[in-house]
């Protein structure tokens, strides 16, 4: 072959692989933005348990969508608020039936 | 000079990067490309993995918060793991305390709360309670509650609770008032002068009582340090005269108290005592100490142009503000707010919260107690019993 042939497949060939590494490395980059926005949606979710939370200390009871944003953290769980006078408790509802039963321990 | 030579001077220099890439091999080239978007990536996955770690942690605290307040309420000693989930909670209820396990896959927790008998006032749990609408106008807002629901003292934990006199930090001193008041004070003053309250210094149940007037002054900002929930109880006025910022976990309550025939009245000169002019609201004019009782002064005319005060206050008589004043924590007024002179205000209360978390070290920002879950020290609680506020211990 010519080396003038040579030259151009060589060029061919460097200028390929850099669109390989590119290429990859943009998927890369959008595969790192996508789980970086799943991770923003989880850590709005714990930030929605909290605040949820602080309102149950306040004296607020959730409203049911904001205990279905808490439960869509825990996807078996279903999440309740239960009071106890004038205390308001968030817990799981698999485990909190005899709640009242606390009461008189 | 020929052409060709004359040409070559003339010619367009090439820049540096196309220098650069000239001289690199195209296979030195594809290495350094290779080499940048790998470190890049490296970079960034390990990015994502720390903060989905740092999440996953934060999630599972919450799964574990919320095991723990199950377990609790479940009455149960021992909770068998659910059929949805892999954490079991073991519960041991102690004479003050419960202690949760939360055991998961990924490691133990521990949280820790309080037996409480019942709950406390709900006057507690706001930023600013009165018992008068108009004074709630006077101070920007807040929640009305009726003479009848306000917090009450409770006597056995009075009867059984640590006085200044004997406690540490506090001190007698006989000068103190006659250098701020014109006329002095009749009560004997102590002057709170400890920094730190360690948790073999805190008084026991978290009530200390001050039989006389309570100062808070100094050269510069008192900072106090407590590692549990504190109430001091003052049987005659409170005057703070500088900033008191407090830190740890402890929250401090500063009340005073009118639940005894006491002269209660407003302050409205700002002179410290009894004069004509000054709105009586409780006893006979004039009897008793001449400074009256169950007064907070924020600040005093002439004083500091403005303070910040990280403690809750219950004012069994009337609040008196001389200064720019900024209140932290819970503040009840039984009568009624007397501002003093011009420069008297009293900012707005921040976002509050019950719990938000405290960093040690860090100063507390605006609090209250939590409505049910938490009992005030040296106040009746009311309703069934219950447990508090879990909190962590251990992660």
């Amino acid at each position: 072959m010519r080396p003038a042939v040579v030259r151009v497949l060589h060029r061919s060939a460097t200028l390929s692989l850099l669109a390989v590494l590119v290429g990859v490395a943009a998927w890369v980059h959008m595969r790192v933005v996508d789980t970086h926005s799943v991770l923003d949606q989880r850590q709005a979710q714990i930030h929605a348990v909290h605040q949820m939370r602080r309102s149950c200390e306040l004296g607020e009871l959730p409203t049911v969508d904001q205990l279905a944003a808490a439960e869509s953290l825990f996807p078996t769980e279903t999440i309740v608020c239960t009071t106890i006078g004038d205390a308001l408790f968030l817990t799981f509802a698999n485990e909190s039936r005899d709640a009242l039963a606390a009461n008189h321990r | 000079m020929n052409a060709k030579t004359k040409a070559s001077i003339h010619a367009r220099r090439m820049s540096f990067v196309g220098c650069a890439v000239r001289a690199v091999s195209p296979a030195t080239l594809i290495g350094l490309v290779a080499a940048t978007c790998l470190v890049l990536g490296v970079v960034e996955q390990a990015q994502v993995l720390h903060r989905a770690h740092a999440i996953n942690q934060q999630r599972n605290d919450v799964r574990a918060l919320l095991a723990a307040e199950t377990a609790v309420l479940s009455g149960r000693g021992m909770v068998a793991p659910s059929s949805h989930s892999d954490v079991t909670t073991v519960v041991e209820w102690q004479d003050e305390l419960v202690r949760v396990d939360v055991r998961a896959p990924n490691g133990t927790s521990t949280l820790v709360s309080q037996r409480l008998a019942g709950g406390a006032s709900p006057a507690f749990t706001h930023t600013r309670t009165a018992t008068d609408k108009g004074v709630l106008q006077q101070i920007g807002g807040g929640v009305r509650q009726s003479s009848r629901a306000w917090p009450t003292l409770d006597r056995t934990a009075l009867a059984k609770a640590e006085v200044a006199s004997e406690a540490h930090g506090f001190r007698r001193d006989a000068e103190i008032a006659l250098r701020h008041l014109p006329n002095g004070s009749d009560r004997p003053d102590f002057v709170w002068r400890a920094n730190v309250l360690r948790r073999t210094r805190h008084p026991k149940g978290g009530l200390l009582i001050v039989q006389g007037n309570l100062w808070l002054d100094g050269e510069s900002t008192r900072v106090l340090d407590i590692s549990q929930d504190l109430t001091v109880l003052v049987t005659g006025n409170i005057y703070v005269l500088r900033s008191l910022h407090v830190r740890g976990h402890g929250r401090l309550l500063l009340a005073t108290d009118t639940s005894e025939q006491k002269v209660v009245f407003a302050d409205v000169d700002g002179s410290g005592g009894w004069s004509r002019g000054d709105s009586l609201h409780h006893g006979t004019a004039f009897g008793g100490p001449i400074e009256g009782a169950g007064n907070v002064y924020l600040g005093l005319p002439g004083g500091t142009p403005a303070l910040e005060c990280d403690a809750g206050i219950l004012a069994g008589g009337e609040l008196h503000i001389a200064t720019r004043a900024e209140v932290r924590g819970p503040l009840l007024l039984r009568f009624g707010c007397t501002m003093l002179g011009d420069n008297a205000h009293l900012g707005a209360p921040l976002a509050q919260s019950a719990s938000s978390p405290q960093t040690p070290g860090r100063r507390r920002g605006q609090w209250v107690f939590a409505a049910g879950r938490d009992a005030v020290p040296g106040f009746e609680v009311s309703g069934p019993p219950r447990p508090g506020r879990l909190e962590f211990r251990s992660r």
